[in-house]
């Protein structure tokens, strides 16, 4: 089977820093990838670089097939690649329903299953454990469930593979683990295709079956997780060439 | 039920207004009231909906009125007929005026929509030979002859562009549109089109805008180059946040309270804009939801309860 999807030697630059030099790799269908790296490795420029956010100075990325480096923002979700911010970025004034309906009303959310639009934006809800919450204006929910929202704004377009941008970012544990059992479901019962960043390790090296880690702009090793962790260029990057392995922290 | 209980009332009040206030000057400003609230709702419906800040209604309601105009006085086209004419005009104008300006972000769609207006308003100016210059287009022939009868026309629009813009924005195209105001990164990362959205209420807005400038204009068998001014543009988004932005109806409560107080204040001549100012900075801290909108949401839950 040839790749879902296909980044070959993306390259951008700000100023006179490149946030992501030469990068390429590929993702087959129904993987589950995780993105590693300390802050400021260029992940979130990657994913901004793969959806659209920001344009490549050089460089290609193909999905499903087709070339759509420089396709504008909403045609990429229309092909079936959705994403989550870091900060949850939910439509102010407005409830919950309404957030995920805005999705559910794009070119491919039209196309998922459901008779009319309220069956669309339950289902998701549903899909994300928000229902019940319809009614809730976006301000009083708790961030726990503005993540969760998050990420019922990208389900809805019905992607085909998922950029989750640390998904567990500012959740306790307690919330952690309920969202990645989520995102471990949505992949195996559904088949979809994740790549998410992540900085929880231990959560995330338990979920992912394959880690691309990036410094500098670049990818420096790429391999399961059990390898990542024992790999000197990932530690080096890591903990600045200390000893002790990453695994452990 | 309640909520039609009160709709009937106040259709029925403002139905009946001429039995009580006669068909003199009074009825003439309920005219106006009427035609500011087209105005308003339709500014409402883009601005209130999306959140973009069109500063420049005026070129919309000054393209339907002038639009009307050129068509009564150079051609055999009825009164009626150039009222939807004028509406696809003035739509026609929110396509060139949107299509550039509507991808930008920021204060800078208010900023073009402002310099679009002022530049259409000069255009009266330069083409004075076929635009009247500063006097503008007079002689048109009326509407409808009797000063009841066109208080009815402009009472019947009303009712017909609130209707059909309320029921818009309750529309999931109106969830989309306010999906817009919430957060447009977003949407784009919803896979929303957020531009094409933008200018399809755009062109909405300026279509009833439109075909409202062109009653004003058959209204006051004139079209003058104020319409297209800042002070029109101004005044309608002083009425929209005085009746509370992004309900539409409320829009129609501070275009009868400001136009009707524009006319009680009229001896006061320039001091009026003054005064709307004034009043908008006190709404805008005071009561930031708007006036009418809170009220009328407030009676219609009274109502209900009772």
């Amino acid at each position: 089977m040839s790749a879902l999807l296909e980044v070959r030697g993306l390259t951008r630059r700000f100023g006179g820093l490149t946030a992501v030099k030469n990068v390429s790799f590929a993702i087959a269908g129904g993987e589950l990838t995780g993105v590693l790296g300390p802050n400021g490795a260029g992940k979130t420029t990657l994913f901004n670089l793969l959806t659209g956010f920001v344009a490549p100075d050089a460089g290609e990325v193909r999905f499903a097939g087709a070339d759509i480096t420089g396709l504008a923002r909403h045609r990429i979700v229309s092909c079936g690649m959705a994403r989550t911010f870091q900060q949850p970025r939910p439509f102010r004034l407005m409830t919950v329903e309404e957030n995920v309906a805005v999705a559910c009303l794009s070119p491919r959310g039209r196309q998922q299953p459901g008779r009319s639009l309220r069956d669309r934006v339950e289902r998701v809800l549903r899909l994300v454990g928000l229902e019940g919450k319809g009614r809730t204006p976006v301000e009083s929910l708790p961030y726990g469930a503005l993540r969760r929202l998050e990420l019922a704004r990208a389900l809805a377009t019905g992607p085909r593979l998922l950029l989750l941008d640390e998904p567990f970012a500012g959740l306790g544990t307690s919330e952690i683990e309920p969202l990645a059992a989520l995102i471990a479901e949505l992949h195996r019962r559904d088949g979809l295709t994740v790549l998410m960043i992540e900085h929880k390790l231990r959560e995330f090296m338990r979920l992912v079956r394959r880690v691309i880690a990036m410094d500098f702009g670049e990818i420096i090793a790429d391999g399961s997780p059990s390898e990542i962790v024992v790999n000197p260029c990932v530690v080096t990057a890591y903990l600045g060439g200390a000893e002790a392995s990453i695994g452990t922290a | 039920m309640a909520r039609i209980a009160l709709l009937v009332l106040l259709l029925a009040l403002l139905a009946s207004a001429p039995l009580w206030i006669g068909s003199g000057y009074a009825l003439s400003v309920l005219v106006l009231c009427n035609l500011w609230a087209v105005f308003a709702i339709s500014w409402d419906f883009m601005s209130g909906q999306t959140g973009r800040e069109n500063f420049g209604h005026g070129m919309f309601i000054g393209t339907g009125a002038y639009t009307a105009a050129l068509l009564n006085l150079h051609t055999v086209v009825s009164p009626a007929a150039c009222l939807p004419i004028a509406g696809v005009a003035a739509a026609a104008v929110a396509v060139v005026i949107g299509l550039p300006t509507l991808r930008l972000k920021g204060p800078y769609f208010a900023l073009a929509t402002l310099a679009a207006a002022a530049i259409l308003q000069r255009f009266t100016i330069i083409f004075w030979e076929q635009m009247g210059g500063e006097e503008g287009l007079s002689g048109l022939s009326s509407l409808v002859s009797s000063p009841v009868g066109f208080y009815y026309a402009s009472l019947a629009f009303l009712v017909l562009a609130t209707g059909a813009l309320v029921t818009l924005a309750a529309s999931p195209w109106g969830i989309l549109l306010r999906g817009i105001r919430g957060d447009e990164v977003a949407c784009d990362a919803a896979g929303i089109s957020t531009t094409r959205h933008k200018i399809g209420a755009l062109v909405v807005s300026a279509f009833v805008a439109g075909v409202g400038g062109a009653m004003y204009a058959f209204f006051q068998l004139q079209a003058g180059p104020y319409l297209l001014g800042v002070n029109t543009s101004l005044s309608v988004i002083i009425m929209s946040y005085v009746g509370g932005i992004g309900t539409v109806y409320g829009a129609i409560g501070g275009a009868f309270l400001l136009t009707g107080l524009g006319e009680g204040l009229r001896r006061f001549g320039e001091y009026r804009l003054l005064f709307n100012s004034v009043f908008l900075i006190f709404i805008v801290f005071f009561l930031p939801r708007g006036l009418f909108a809170p009220l009328w949401q407030r009676l219609r839950r009274r109502a209900e309860t009772a």
